[in-house]
Formats: structure tokens, C-alpha cells, sequence
């Protein structure tokens, strides 16, 4: 009887969860607050709220405080510590690392207090084999017994440790990334499409010298942005803020800060958030300072128009200077040869009537002149037909080179057969050429086959030709992909030095005295303007006194 | 239709190539009188002064002070009654742009002043005589040029 008495006083403590069993089995004879059957209404009360609820609670009760807790709060103790040993504890034995913080709550309670409430509070408490730093959001409540003295009290808490530390890493992420924003020089942007308005970093607001706390009026953004680049910007953050045009943001466009001035040229990119209504709601991204990019680029294209004008101006320089040369070839054939002709024309009235009254000596000197003076009309028929080789416009005709030949060998009929020369032409190819300029040429290289000719051996010039691509042919000066018609005059005269084969087709270069070999230095000179106008290439190859080669090649098409 | 060559104008601002034209003339076997005048402007006057008494034939230089040869040329053959007379270009240079462009303007032959005195009697007087034969205004292109 006395048990089924006793079982039912403890009724309160019926039930299946680990706290109510353990609670049952322990024998509270041997603590403070006594037997169960000895507990007062209120304590019964409180326990059974406590042991039922799902919801965390703990509480201490009595003088001692002694500790009883339920399944919920349970896991908060952790493997390893204080569970199940502080049920029926002393609370400052069970907690003697917090007691310190947890004293001072417990006795404002006790003192008749009100509830204390802490939310996310570092609480380090003993669990899983260590001290660890545990997050709580608690209340302590007074509990009344039934003398209305506080004699307990009740604690409802919660673990927010998890939270505390996806906040805290939240925070740690968000300070990385403004550190990120920081070190790269990135503005960034959130702009409100409700309000019209956005928030920025201090660096974006920096730019456009923008209050530092504000959100800011995107109008007065705007003011701050190169007159000549605002209506583009506005244009593209309407695209930007239209459903239809996919919500991207990208532009470039330069910042004037209002006070400084100071010119900022950046490179904005965002993109907009879309609700299910299809209406932007958030438009956020970035700015980055593109001015030294931009400086470099100008400094660039400054410096190229800058090359560009002065290279101009030298072709203009060219171009005079080309003219003038024109213009002296002009006065060359006027003026130069009118005073010559006179002394020619002096001179030969002197020979037909006065030339019997002259010394001996007087008439050596007065032929000598006369050479002279014809030496000069030479010159200026030569030099002239070398600056009209350019000048003049010719048109190119497909032309049988054997006819050109026949030509030349016509006119120089009376030299070659003065110096008994013969000429052998083997396969000669039809070219793309000016013919009367072509003439010239084969005149001028078998005149000089003949005028160099050695003493005692009658001159002999071979002319082949062949049509092959410039890769075959092995010289620098050549196109690899183009096809040309090599032509190569060889004779048997006196050649040169492999060292003149450059100079003696510069204007003017003789490799022999006047006396020796007559000419004025500017037939080959000739030559190579006649080749490399249709961009041929002329060589020479030589030896002293085992003949010559002169190898032509022009672009057979 | 045979002409004879009586009267010669020759238009020359060199009074060197003046003289020697005259002493060419004067060892030439033809009986002709020589007018001589120094620029274009002076032979234009002269011309139409005479219009109704045109000379034979004229030696026209092309480097003239206050007006060219060319210049002449190009008033002469425009003018009705003057575009009659034969007009032999005589003049220093040889150049194959300003050749064309004289034939084409209706110049006779074309002389270049020789350095040599007995071609230049040669030149002078084979220009005569094919004048005198009435085709100094019609030649081809090729005959243009009168060698010595």
C-alpha cells in the first residue's frame, strides 16, 4: 500500500525518456532536496513540465540548487561529460567553469528578480572530453513554491552555436571580400530599381565624390559621369533594368569627380535580379579602374598618329623633293643644254672657217674641246633618259624578248660588226615588260659587252632565259611565291671585281678612267630603274678578266 | 601646189640662235628675207598687223618671254585667218610629251636647234624646201621631227 502510494506520488515522473528514468532510478535520499515522496507541490509541478517538455529546460532548485534537467537539453551536454553525473548536483559543483558568469543571473533571479534573458551568449562549457565554446540563448525564470518564495530556477534555452558560427563565418566571408574589393580597386554597386537609389563602396562613392554614409540618388551619380558618356550609361542601365534584354550591364565610360575633377575612365559591369514578374528588383556590380589602361591606350594611339603624321609629312618631303629632282632633269634638258649647244654650234662655225688660222697646237686643243663639249651633251641625253625611267607611265606588254633582240642588234649593227661580236640567244621567253624601256636596257648591256671587250678576242654574248618560281632561284631579294623570267647576259670581256657588283650600278660609278673606256656611269644605273620598276631584281657576277653575268629577273605575270 | 619661200619670220628671244639662224640663211641657196622677232607677244602683233600679207613660214621658238611658243601656236591655229600659215617649231629640247601635244595642236615639222652650224644650214633649209612643196601643214606624226 505504502508503495502503490508512493508510486502514485511520484507520477510526475512517469514516462519513457532517458531523463524521467534516470531521474526515477536515482536515489535523491542521498541529496539535498531529499525522496521524491518528501518533494513539495511545486517542485513536482516544475519537474514535470520540465521532464515532458520538448523543449530544452533545466532547472535548479532549492538552496543547494540542485541540478535536474530534460531530454532536450540533453544533447547539449555532449558525449563524454557532465550527463548523466550532474542530476542532483549542486549547481557549483555541476558548473564550476561558468560559474562565474551564471552566479550573478542565478542570484538577480533568486533575489526576486525578474526573468533574465541572453541571447547568443559565449557560455564554454565542459563536453565531448574538452572545454568547448558553446552559444546560448537562454531565459532564467523564477520558480515560486508553495510559501511564494523563490525557490528555484527554471532555465529554457536553446544552442545557437550553430548559428553563432555561420553568422561569424558569414562576416569573416564578408570582410574577405571587401578586403578582395579592397586590393583589387573595385567599386561595387547595389542599386534599388524600386527606389531609384543604391548603395556603393567607399572607393565607387570616392569616384564620384559621393557622401560617404548615404545611399545615393542614382540622378546625382550621374551628374558626376563625362557629359558626352552620361546618355550611353543611362541607355544602358534601362537595357540593363528590361526583362527582355537579358539583364546584363557592361560599359565603359569616364567619371569626373565634382571638386577634384580628377578624371576616373572605368569599366562597369553588373547584371539585374529578376522577379516572377519579370521586374528587375536588385541591380548590383561592380567598377573597375580602367584610367591607367585607358591613359596607356591614348598615350598608344597618340604616338602612332603621331608617327603616322610625321611619315606623312617626309612623303610630303619626298614627293618635293622628287619633283625638284623632276624639275632639275627639266633644267638640265633646257638650260643646261642650250648654253652647250652654242659652244657646239661656236666651235664647229670656228672649224668650218677659221680652224686653218690655228697653230698646230692650237687646233690639238681646239678638237679636244670640241670632245669635250659632246662628252656633256652625253651626259645630259643620259641623265635625262635615266629620270624619265621612272616618270613616265608606261604600259606593260606581253612581249616576244627575241623580237626586242633583233631590235637592238639592228641598231647596234655597225659596233658589233667593228668589233666582230657575235650573239647567242637560246629559249627566250615572252614577258610582261615595257618594251622601249626593255630596249634601252639590252642596249645598254650589249654596248657595254662590246665596250668592255677584251683586247685581241672578238666579243661573245650569250642571252638565256627561264621561267621559274622565286623559291628556285635562291636570291634574298625574290618573293618565294612569285614566278619570274630570269634572263642572264653573260659575254667574255673584261669583267670586274666580285667586289663592285653593288656599286656599279649606282648612278654615276665607273671602274675604269675616261681614257680608258669611254661612258658617263649611268647605263647600268639605267638598267637596274628599268628592272626593278616592274619590282624585278637586277645582280652582277664577275671576275677581272674572265667576263660578266648580269642575271634579271622580273615577275613573269 | 609648189610655194615659193619668200618671206620668213623667225619668233627667238636668243639673240644668239638669232644670229647664227641668219648666218645659216645667208650661206643657204635661196633667196629669202628675214623678219625677226624676240617674244610671243611682239610676233602675235606682227602677225596680225600682216594678216592680210601673211609671211611664207615661221620658226617658232618655244621659250619665249610674256608669251610661249606654245601659247602662240595654240592663238595662231585658233585664229581664221592666221591658222594658214606654216608654223616650224624650232626650239632646243626634245621631249616626247611636248612633241605630242604640238602635232596634235597643229604644228608643222618640229627642228631641234642642232649644235652643229653645218647641220643647222642643213636643218634650214630642208625645212624650206619642204615648205615650199605646201606639206609643212599636213605631216604624219612619224615625219614630225625634221633630222639634220
Amino acid at each position: 500500500m505504502k508503495t502503490k502510494q508512493l508510486l502514485n506520488s511520484l507520477k510526475f515522473l512517469e514516462g519513457d525518456g532517458e531523463m524521467c528514468r534516470l531521474t526515477r532510478a536515482k536515489d535523491w535520499s542521498k541529496t539535498a532536496v531529499g525522496a521524491p515522496d518528501t518533494w513539495p507541490q511545486s517542485l513536482r509541478t516544475t519537474l514535470s513540465i520540465v521532464l515532458n517538455s520538448k523543449f530544452p529546460m533545466f532547472l535548479w532548485w532549492g538552496p543547494d540548487l540542485i541540478c535536474f534537467y530534460n531530454d532536450a537539453y540533453r544533447p547539449s551536454l555532449g558525449q563524454d561529460g557532465k550527463h548523466p553525473f550532474i542530476l542532483g548536483m549542486r549547481a557549483e559543483e555541476a558548473w564550476p567553469e561558468i560559474w562565474t558568469i551564471i552566479k550573478p543571473l542565478i542570484d538577480q533571479v533568486l533575489e526576486g528578480g525578474e526573468a533574465t534573458w541572453s541571447e547568443d551568449q559565449l557560455i564554454p562549457i565542459y563536453r565531448n572530453g574538452k572545454i568547448e565554446d558553446v552559444y546560448w540563448t537562454f531565459s532564467y525564470s523564477p520558480v515560486q513554491d508553495e510559501s511564494s518564495r523563490v525557490a528555484g530556477v527554471l532555465v529554457t534555452c536553446s544552442e545557437t552555436t550553430e548559428k553563432v558560427l555561420t553568422l561569424k563565418q558569414l562576416e569573416e566571408s564578408r570582410d574577405e571580400l571587401a578586403f578582395a574589393i579592397d586590393a583589387i580597386e573595385i567599386g561595387t554597386f547595389d542599386f534599388n530599381p524600386f527606389t531609384y537609389r543604391f548603395s556603393a563602396n567607399a572607393r565607387l562613392k570616392e569616384w564620384f565624390g559621393l557622401s560617404k554614409h548615404d545611399e545615393i540618388d542614382l540622378k546625382h551619380a550621374l551628374d558626376a559621369i563625362l557629359e558626352s558618356d552620361r546618355p550611353r550609361v543611362i541607355e544602358a542601365i534601362q537595357k540593363t533594368l528590361a526583362y527582355s534584354t537579358g539583364g546584363k550591364y557592361d560599359i565603359k565610360y569616364t567619371i569626373i569627380h565634382p571638386v577634384s575633377k580628377k578624371e576616373t575612365v572605368v569599366h562597369a559591369k553588373g547584371r539585374s535580379w529578376f522577379n516572377e514578374e519579370k521586374i528587375a528588383y536588385r541591380f548590383n556590380g561592380t567598377l573597375q579602374d580602367i584610367t591607367e589602361q585607358k591613359q596607356f591606350e591614348r598615350e598608344l594611339e597618340k604616338q602612332v598618329k603621331e608617327r603616322t603624321r610625321e611619315l606623312a609629312e617626309k612623303n610630303l618631303e619626298l614627293e618635293k623633293m622628287n619633283k625638284e629632282l623632276q624639275s632639275f632633269a627639266y633644267i638640265s634638258s633646257h638650260d643646261l643644254q642650250e648654253p652647250l649647244r652654242k659652244i657646239q654650234t661656236f666651235s664647229s662655225q670656228l672649224l668650218e672657217k677659221e680652224y686653218d688660222h690655228l697653230s698646230d697646237k692650237g687646233k690639238e686643243k681646239f678638237i679636244r674641246m670640241q670632245v669635250a663639249a659632246n662628252r656633256m651633251q652625253t651626259l645630259i641625253d643620259d641623265l635625262l633618259a635615266y629620270s624619265r625611267t621612272n616618270t613616265t607611265e608606261r604600259v606593260f606588254e606581253k612581249t616576244d624578248l627575241n623580237k626586242i633582240i633583233e631590235e637592238v642588234k639592228e641598231d647596234l649593227k655597225e659596233d658589233l660588226q667593228q668589233a666582230h661580236a657575235s650573239i647567242e640567244t637560246s629559249n627566250m621567253c615572252e614577258v610582261k615588260i615595257i618594251p622601249f624601256q626593255f630596249r634601252q636596257l639590252l642596249y645598254n648591256l650589249i654596248s657595254n659587252s662590246i665596250k668592255f671587250s677584251k683586247e685581241k678576242a672578238h666579243p661573245h654574248i650569250k642571252i638565256e632565259s627561264e621561267i621559274d618560281s622565286g623559291k628556285k632561284f635562291n636570291i634574298d631579294k625574290l618573293s618565294k611565291e612569285v614566278t619570274y623570267c630570269h634572263i642572264s647576259i653573260s659575254d667574255n670581256g673584261i669583267g670586274f671585281e666580285p667586289q663592285y657588283s653593288e656599286k656599279i650600278f649606282e648612278v654615276f660609278q665607273r671602274l675604269h678612267g675616261k681614257h680608258e673606256y669611254s661612258g658617263t656611269g649611268i647605263g647600268l644605273a639605267i638598267v637596274k630603274k628599268i628592272v626593278e620598276n616592274p619590282n624585278g631584281v637586277v645582280t652582277a657576277s664577275g671576275e677581272l678578266n674572265k667576263g660578266a653575268t648580269l642575271d634579271i629577273y622580273i615577275p613573269a605575270n | 601646189m609648189e610655194k615659193t619661200i619668200h618671206r620668213l619670220v623667225l619668233a627667238d628671244d636668243d639673240l644668239d640662235d638669232c644670229s647664227f639662224f641668219r648666218e645659216a640663211l645667208e650661206e643657204i641657196p635661196v633667196a629669202v628675207s628675214l623678219t625677226v622677232v624676240h617674244d610671243g607677244v611682239e610676233l602675235m602683233r606682227f602677225l596680225s598687223n600682216n594678216q592680210d600679207n601673211l609671211p611664207d613660214l615661221l620658226f617658232l621658238d618655244l621659250n619665249m618671254p610674256r608669251k610661249t611658243g606654245f601659247e602662240c601656236l595654240t592663238e595662231i591655229k585658233a585664229h581664221d585667218k592666221l591658222k594658214y600659215l606654216p608654223v616650224i617649231i624650232y626650239s632646243t629640247s626634245l621631249d616626247i610629251d611636248v612633241l605630242n601635244l604640238l602635232h596634235e595642236k597643229g604644228a608643222g615639222y618640229y627642228v631641234r636647234k642642232p649644235g652643229d652650224f653645218s647641220k643647222l644650214k642643213k636643218v634650214i633649209h630642208e625645212a624650206i624646201l619642204i615648205s615650199s612643196q605646201g606639206i609643212a601643214n599636213s605631216p604624219s606624226r612619224e615625219k614630225f621631227v625634221l633630222q639634220p
